[in-house]
This record gives C-alpha cells, sequence and structure tokens, in this order.
C-alpha cells in the first residue's frame, strides 16, 4: 500500500512540475498580473506540498510534516485568492466593455445632435431671414399708409407688398417651419425607437408583414409593383417594432423603385443555426457601394433632390430597433440594379 | 491532557486513538477554510462559470476539498483507505491544475 501512495506522490508532484512549466511558458499571455501571479501561488503551494510527500518515503532522517501542513493551509488561501483574482479581472473586463459601449453611445449621440442641429439651422436660416423681410415690408407698407394723400402709385406699391412680398416671406416661413417640425417629428421617433418597451415573444411573421403590405396596398397598385411574400419562419420580437422595422424597409423599396422597369418587391426568410433570417429585396434604384454603411446614419438621405418624401430617418430606426432585439441588417445592393436587406432576429 | 499517537508505517501522520481526538488542528484549520472558499465560490457561483476554464478550475478545487477531508478521516477506522483516497486526490488535483494552467495560458495566448 505505501509503494502504491508513494507513486501517487511522485505522480502528483511529476504534475505540478509540469503546472510550473506551463505557467513559466505563458509568462508572455495577456492575463492580468494579479491573475498570474496567484495561479503561480497556488502551482507553488501544490508543488512544495506535493515535494514534501515524496520526501516522506524517502530515507532522508528529517521530518518534512511541519512544511506540509503548513503549506496544506495556504492552498486553499491561494485557491480562493485564484478565484477572487479571476473575478476581479472579470469585473475590470465588464466595464471596459460598458465603458466602450458607453463611449460609442456617446459618440452616436454626437453625431445626431451634430447632425440635428446642422439640419435645423437651414429652415431656421431661412425663417429668419424671411421674417426680417416680412417686417421690412409691413415697415413698408405702415410708412405707405401714413402718407397723407395716398395716390395710384402708392396704391399699387401696397398691393405689391400684400399680394406678393408677403404671402412669399409668409410661404418661406411656412416652408421653413414645415421642415423642423418633420426633423423634431424624425427626432422623437428616433428617441422612441431607442427607449420604448420591449415586450419580446414568439412573432407570426407572416401574418405581421401581411399586414403591412395590405396597409402599403394603394402604392403597390400606384406603382404597378408585383409584391411576392415566401413563407416566413416565427422568430422574437416586439410585435410593434418588428413591424415597424418591416413596415420601413418595404416603405423604402416602393420609395426607391425603378420607374423605367415594372417594380418588384420580394419578402423572404429562412432559419439559420439560431437566428430566423428575413430578406426584403427590390429591383430599384440600388445603393452606391460606397454607400452601403451611410444609409444606416441618422438623416441621410442619398438623393434629396429627389421626390421621394422623408428625413432619412428609416433605415437608423430599423438598425436602432434591431440592436435593441439582439438582431442585425445587411445591405447587399448594387447601383442600377436594386437591393437586398438581410435583417436576422433569434428564432422561436 | 495527552493525547496518545501512533505514527503510520512510511512516515505518516500521527493519529489519536479511538475515544479521544483523531485529527489535527492544521487539518480542521485547512478544512474550515476550504469550506470558506467553496461558500464564496457557490454565492458567486454565477461569476465564476464564466472565468476561462471554469469547470477545470472547479474540479481541481473540489478534489482539494474531498482531499481535505479525506485527511481528516484518515484517524477514522479505514484510516489506511481514506489515506490512499488522500494521496490520489491530492495527485488528480495536481494533475487538474496542470490541465486547468495549460489550458488558461494557451487560452488567454491565443485570443
Amino acid at each position: 500500500m505505501n509503494y502504491v501512495i508513494a507513486l501517487i506522490d511522485v505522480f502528483g508532484f511529476v504534475a505540478t512540475i509540469a503546472a510550473l512549466i506551463f505557467w513559466i511558458r505563458g509568462l508572455k499571455t495577456p492575463l492580468a498580473r494579479d491573475v498570474r501571479i496567484v495561479i503561480m501561488l497556488a502551482v507553488a503551494a501544490t508543488l512544495v506540498r506535493n515535494l514534501a510527500n515524496v520526501l516522506e518515503w524517502s530515507h532522508i532522517t528529517f521530518s518534512f510534516d511541519p512544511i506540509e501542513d503548513n503549506i496544506e493551509l495556504l492552498l486553499p488561501i491561494f485557491w480562493g485568492f485564484v478565484v477572487y483574482a479571476f473575478l476581479q479581472d472579470l469585473d475590470r473586463k465588464a466595464r471596459a466593455d460598458l465603458n466602450h459601449a458607453l463611449a460609442m453611445k456617446n459618440k452616436k449621440l454626437q453625431s445626431v445632435v451634430y447632425i440635428a442641429s446642422h439640419d435645423l439651422r437651414s429652415p431656421l436660416v431661412n425663417i429668419r431671414g424671411f421674417s426680417n423681410e416680412l417686417a421690412a415690408g409691413c415697415a413698408r407698407l405702415k410708412e405707405l399708409l401714413e402718407r397723407p394723400h395716398p395716390d395710384e402709385n402708392i396704391r399699387d406699391q401696397i398691393k405689391v407688398i400684400l399680394s406678393q412680398e408677403l404671402p412669399e416671406s409668409l410661404g418661406f416661413i411656412e416652408s421653413g417651419v414645415t421642415s423642423m417640425d418633420r426633423i423634431i417629428d424624425g427626432l422623437l421617433r428616433l428617441s422612441r425607437a431607442g427607449s420604448e418597451e420591449v415586450e419580446i415573444r414568439p412573432l407570426d411573421l407572416n401574418r405581421l408583414v401581411l399586414s403591412i403590405r395590405q396597409a402599403v396596398n394603394f402604392q403597390i397598385e400606384q406603382k404597378n409593383t408585383v409584391f411576392t411574400l415566401g413563407d416566413l419562419p416565427p422568430c422574437m420580437g416586439d410585435e410593434n417594432q418588428i413591424a415597424q422595422v418591416f413596415s420601413n424597409l418595404i416603405d423604402n423599396a416602393l420609395k426607391y423603385l425603378d420607374e423605367t422597369r415594372p417594380g418588384q418587391i420580394t419578402v423572404t426568410g429562412w432559419y439559420e443555426h439560431d437566428r430566423a433570417v428575413y430578406c426584403v429585396k427590390d429591383n430599384g434604384i440600388g445603393i452606391a457601394p460606397a454607400d452601403h454603411e451611410k444609409v444606416f446614419e441618422v438623416f441621410c438621405r442619398l438623393r434629396p433632390d429627389r421626390s421621394a418624401p422623408g428625413e432619412g430617418l428609416g433605415l437608423n430606426i430599423v438598425s436602432r430597433i434591431l440592436e435593441r432585439h439582439n438582431g442585425s441588417i445587411r445591405l447587399e445592393s448594387e447601383l442600377g440594379r436594386g437591393s437586398a436587406f438581410y435583417v436576422s432576429l433569434p428564432k422561436t | 491532557m495527552q493525547a496518545m499517537s501512533v505514527h503510520l508505517p512510511g512516515g505518516g501522520k500521527p493519529f489519536q486513538r479511538r475515544g479521544e481526538r483523531v485529527y489535527q488542528e492544521n487539518e480542521i484549520i485547512m478544512l474550515i477554510l476550504s469550506v470558506g472558499v467553496l461558500i464564496f465560490i457557490l454565492i458567486y457561483r454565477r461569476q465564476i462559470l464564466r472565468v476561462p476554464a471554469s469547470p477545470l478550475l472547479l474540479a481541481a478545487f473540489g478534489t482539494l476539498v474531498a482531499a481535505s477531508i479525506f485527511t481528516i478521516l484518515e484517524g477514522l477506522p479505514l484510516g489506511k483507505l481514506f489515506k490512499l483516497l488522500e494521496h490520489v486526490l491530492y495527485a488528480l488535483g495536481s494533475v487538474l491544475l496542470a490541465c486547468y494552467v495549460f489550458q488558461v495560458f494557451n487560452r488567454s495566448g491565443s485570443s
């Protein structure tokens, strides 16, 4: 029995020597310093304890019991330190991740504030300019009306001011106010997309997309478009928000159809591992590769001169909603040939 | 009171005869410390499961706790069996520790 135990002790000792070698070889690995040190202490304590065990069986006339006993006491302490150091390391990493996410959010927020203030400034400058025009027109009108004997010429001048100058200024002011209203409305929708409560549950995408299709039936017929709906697998998500995602994508597909050919919009879906993937594809005007990332930015309109209405928020809202659903969106598009948006969501 | 002690062949630890104390104080302290760490692990089990190669870490520590229990049980009848188990568990713990160190440093190195 004693020989068996001696053999086992030698085996344990060799194992700790191996542990020490692994530790030395791993010195350059990017582990936190405290984690590395406590692992070394645990390995060293185990090594000394096993060495004392092995030497017990030798014929050396020295009792190794005190060493073994004291080292034994240190073992659980060092193990406790190993666990604690790893927890600290995880905590540090979690904080670093959180800080990084916070910095990214801050950057996004700054970009939204910058773009919003930039976009609001332009109608504001118009409003200010035409308000001054309006004030000048009113002053001229007052001056003309205060003249004691208004002749035909003065009446003509008043007529021009009242029928042309003032309505023109008011028209520009109204247009500026409408533009600002649209931007502010868009900002509110953007804010709601990032803050609204999300109620995740299994969703029947066939029913959901069909109801969106019915809502845009008029535009589909007006644009003489063929809308094909495949069999869509269910996924997990908030019904209202996922409806908003598909509504925005289908709305965009309709908005940017190529008028020179009959429109085609196809919505299909399938499972990929633990994800449900949906594709909204059109044969519209397409997006140049250089703009593929840009289209998801806030207030991004690639063709602001075109008649398609909107503030350039649709795809940004889509990506924000998907981010909150642990989902993602990918774009494949070629200028002049159409676009395909791939939405990935957790499957049921 | 002076406790009577008997030495096991091959340099084993002293233990007391039946009816008297059958353990050494340092063994009890070690067990208490091990149980303390075990409680700490149980409290933070969720976070600890995220530690790299946590199953190996927990297995290595588990064998250490088991070995410390058998160290105390050495003083009871079937002492020889418990002594064998204690040494087997320490050796197994050492192997697991070696595997753990290898895994952790390898994984960190590759990431």
